[in-house]
């Protein structure tokens, strides 16, 4: 019986480490990936400043109905 | 005692006369003959009754001596087997006890597996909705930014002839659509 504990002692203990070895990568990956994803949306909005002057300059090219 | 006996009567024989007198030890030696043999004729039958009851008495004694040994080397024999089969119950039931162990260990390990998994599903998914977030927040803001710079641009090349042209470019769309609800 008490080998029996242990067994379910030791199972519990790795249970726990799994879990927590889990939460760990789960939090190192969310981080990474929050660091990532502001890095590529500064870069992107960043990019897209002079396609939104082409782009705004079409739309007023086309209500004005000339070429501005 | 016997001896005693007989050193008494040398002793007595010797005393008597200044040498060893034959005739009393002689006479001694025929009385205590007799006497014998009387004591053997009368406690023949006695004596052989008691030796043979004696006999009869040992014999039992040695008789359930063995019987009792018998049923002690059975009884022992008895008990080894059952501390034997004891033995063997109890190893098969630390068996048992470590079987079910090492089970519920897998079931407790694989139970962590599904929550480590489901944790990084769970991150993986929230890392899904950030970035459609994130892209939708850049389309709107993309979008906001080229409306405000074409209406800046719109203002500064809008003239008295591109009034009158919407002017005209309105009432035509308004008289259109009056043409169709009719």
């Amino acid at each position: 019986m008490e080998e029996r504990n242990e067994t379910r002692r030791q199972a519990q203990v790795l249970h726990e480490e799994m879990i927590k070895k889990a939460r760990e990568e789960a939090q190192a990956l969310l981080e990474e990936a929050k660091q990532k994803l502001e890095l590529e949306t500064r870069e992107i909005k960043g990019k897209i400043r002079s396609d939104v002057e082409t782009i705004a300059r079409d739309m007023a090219s086309r209500i004005l109905g000339k070429e501005v | 005692m016997n001896f005693d006996l007989f050193r008494l009567v040398i002793i007595t024989a010797t005393e008597e006369g200044n040498g060893f007198n034959w005739t009393f030890v002689g006479e001694h030696t025929v009385n205590l003959i007799i006497l014998l043999a009387v004591l053997a004729y009368y406690l023949k039958d006695p004596i052989r009754n008691f030796m043979v009851e004696r006999r009869g008495i040992i014999g039992n004694e040695i008789e359930e001596a063995r019987k009792t040994i018998e049923e002690a080397r059975k009884k022992y024999q008895e008990y080894s087997e059952k501390i034997s089969k004891m033995e063997d119950e109890i190893k098969s039931l630390q068996e048992t006890l470590r079987k079910e162990g090492e089970v519920e260990r897998e079931e407790i390990v694989r139970q962590a597996q599904a929550v480590s998994q489901k944790i990084g599903e769970e991150a993986r998914e929230t890392i899904k909705l950030e970035t459609a977030k994130a892209r939708r927040e850049i389309q709107a803001e993309a979008a906001s930014l080229a409306v405000e710079l074409a209406e800046s641009i719109i203002k500064q090349n809008l003239k008295g002839s591109d009034e009158k042209r919407f002017m005209e470019d309105f009432i035509k769309k308004v008289e259109e659509e009056g043409k169709w609800h009719q």
